[in-house]
Order: C-alpha cells, then sequence, then structure tokens
C-alpha cells in the first residue's frame, strides 16, 4: 500500500473523505476504485475508522443540566439588579431634587427676591417650572421604567 | 450519571434566526431547550479536545453563561455550532493557560497550548470508558494518544459535521491545515484499527 502507485490514490481517498476532492479526483478516484483491492481495504478502513467515532457514548452528569440553568438564572438575576442599580440612584436623586426643589420654593425664595431685584413669585414660578416639575417628571419616569415587567426575561 | 438521551432534552428550531432571536430575548422556553439540545454534544467535544472528563462539566456551565452573556453577537446568519464551540474552545484554552500559568512562556500560541496537552493519568480514559462497539474499544487507546489537536478535527468534521470553513473559524487556522489534520487524525485511527497496514 505504501507504494508509489497507491499512495497519491490514499490521498485522494482522504481528500474525498474529508470533502476537498474536485469532481475530477473523484472520478480518478472512482475508475481507480473498480480495479485495485488494496485502494479498496484502505477506503474501507477509513470508514470503519469515521464509523468508530460513532461508538462512543460519553456520560453526562444528570443534574449537569439543572446546575447549567440554574447558574444562567444566577447570572440573568445578577445583570438584572446591575441593571436596575442605576435606575434606583437615579430615582433616588430625583427625588432628593424635587425634595431640596420644594424646600428652596418654601424657604428661599422670600429672602432671595430682594437681592435678586424680582417678586418671590417669580422665583417660586421659575424653581417650580425648572426644578421641581421636571425633578418630579423624573422621578415618576424612573418609578415606571423600574416596574415596568421584563416578560421575556431569564427566571429559570 | 446516565447516558444522556438526546431525546428528552427537548427540540429545539435550528434555524439560526429562530436561535439568534431567542439569545437575543433571552427566552425562557429557548434556552431550556437549547442547552438540552447541545449538552452532549459540549461534552463530547470538550472530551476530545482535553482527553479527560475532569473540567468538563464546569466548561460547560461557563460556556452557556457566556453564550448568554454573549448571545447578542450571534446573528443567526450562519450556523450555531461553530459560533458555540468556538466559545467552548476559547474556554477550553483559558483553562488550560490558568492550569499551566507557571510555565507558560507568554508568547506562547493557543495552537501550541493544545498540543502540550498530554495524557497524565493511569486511569481509564475518558474514551475507554464511553466505548460502545468493538471498534471504539479499539480506537480509545488512539485517541487518548493522539495529540488534542487530530481529536478535536476528528470530531468537529466526523461527529460534529462542520464543513472545513467552520472547522477553520472555530480553530482559527486555515483550511489547509485543518484538513490535514483530519487527514493525521484518520490515518492514526486507520493505523489501530488495521494494524498499522496502510498508516501513512
Amino acid at each position: 500500500m505504501q507504494t508509489d502507485r497507491h499512495q497519491p490514490i490514499c490521498h485522494l481517498i482522504d481528500k474525498s473523505l474529508v470533502g476537498t476532492a474536485s469532481l475530477e479526483e473523484e472520478q480518478t478516484l472512482r475508475e481507480h476504485l473498480l480495479a485495485c483491492t488494496a485502494c479498496n481495504e484502505y477506503l474501507a478502513a477509513s470508514h470503519r475508522a469515521i464509523a468508530g467515532l460513532g461508538g462512543f457514548s460519553f456520560e453526562v452528569d444528570p443534574g449537569l443540566e439543572e446546575k447549567v440553568l440554574a447558574s444562567l438564572a444566577r447570572q440573568q438575576s445578577d445583570s438584572k439588579q446591575n441593571h436596575s442599580m442605576p435606575v434606583w440612584w437615579s430615582r433616588l436623586a430625583a427625588l432628593v431634587l424635587t425634595i431640596a426643589g420644594s424646600f428652596a420654593v418654601s424657604r428661599l425664595a422670600d429672602r432671595a427676591a430682594p437681592v435678586l431685584h424680582v417678586q418671590a413669585t417669580q422665583i417660586q414660578l421659575g424653581l417650580a417650572a425648572f426644578w421641581i416639575v421636571p425633578s418630579v417628571c423624573f422621578f415618576l419616569l424612573f418609578l415606571v421604567l423600574s416596574v415596568s415587567p421584563n416578560k421575556k426575561g431569564l427566571s429559570l | 450519571m446516565f447516558e444522556y438521551e438526546m431525546t428528552l432534552a427537548g427540540t429545539v428550531n435550528t434555524d439560526t434566526q429562530d436561535i439568534a432571536r431567542g439569545l437575543r430575548l433571552r427566552d425562557v422556553d429557548f434556552l431550556r431547550a437549547l442547552v438540552g439540545q447541545y449538552q452532549y454534544r459540549l461534552v463530547r467535544y470538550f472530551i476530545y479536545l482535553l482527553g479527560k472528563r475532569d473540567p468538563v462539566d464546569d466548561l460547560v456551565q461557563e460556556t452557556w453563561l457566556r453564550v448568554l452573556e454573549r448571545g447578542r453577537s450571534y446573528d443567526g446568519r450562519s450556523r450555531f455550532e461553530p459560533w458555540l464551540f468556538t466559545i467552548a474552545r476559547n474556554l477550553a484554552i483559558d483553562h488550560m493557560r490558568k492550569k499551566r500559568m507557571s510555565s507558560i512562556d507568554v508568547d506562547e500560541s493557543l495552537e501550541q497550548e493544545l498540543e502540550a496537552l498530554t495524557p497524565v493519568s493511569n486511569a481509564p480514559s475518558p474514551f475507554e470508558q464511553a466505548a460502545r462497539t468493538e471498534d471504539a474499544q479499539r480506537l480509545a487507546h488512539s485517541l487518548q494518544m493522539l495529540e488534542p489537536i487530530y481529536r478535536e478535527a476528528l470530531v468537529l468534521r466526523f461527529q460534529e459535521d462542520l464543513s472545513l470553513q467552520e472547522m477553520a473559524a472555530v480553530i482559527g487556522a486555515s483550511v489547509s491545515t485543518v484538513s490535514s489534520r483530519i487527514y493525521r487524525g484518520l490515518a492514526a485511527l486507520r493505523a489501530q484499527l488495521d494494524g498499522g497496514a496502510h498508516a501513512n
């Protein structure tokens, strides 16, 4: 089999099995195999080796799948927590700004009005329009965002 | 331990776009079925790659975590298997690298890492334990002694039915390199079955 004559054909057999033989090479191979016992044996041995790979059946720990699913669920949960942290902080910040704005309106407007040469009502309206209302809106927005359900989320 | 039955694992629509969508949405039922469907194949791939059983379960877990983490990067334009095995392979190499950290040259390539992996235990190899046919029993020893890169080529080509291009993508090598690995792997198995008469 290791002769010069058969070696190229064995290589063609390998190429054919691997899937890299051209149509011409396949044709050459077919023609050669019609008349060559040695190369047919080589081909049969190759087929047998490949088929032999199918004779293994590896055992899988029956608990592995549950472990995998549990760790996937854990990761999903961690991911959600990490994801929700900024929302919580943002909501808290919006709440603090709302309270601070309200405090400023109730306590500081009267004192600041003479200094700024405007009426206290103008300061109150300005604070309400540019501070309190946006803060309340952001607070409500973050509240809605944090309670909206993630229907497709992993909860294994 | 039991012999895994894929029929029990549920079925997944293997359409790549469906897989991509399921991964993107992290759909519960889909992921469960996906794990079930590919679990055995991942275990087998790791065993072929590593030649041992010990780290396989952990690596399988890590693989699925990575799949969940990076699921959005799978666009469904190509088959899922190469994408999955690429993740698995990288994790296996990371695992080997960590184990050999003290002696690793920082410039050592991933391929060298795999080539350097040699069987060290006298216990029955995972191949001997898993051999169910006479030929498989005869091949078990050869597989265990074969270098991981050749075992990997054999399992990806003849068990996973990956194309050479897909294998090249997974392995990160050229198609010709992949082909020659399959040739050499086959030659080793043939030699074992045929008493070496036709070995190249």
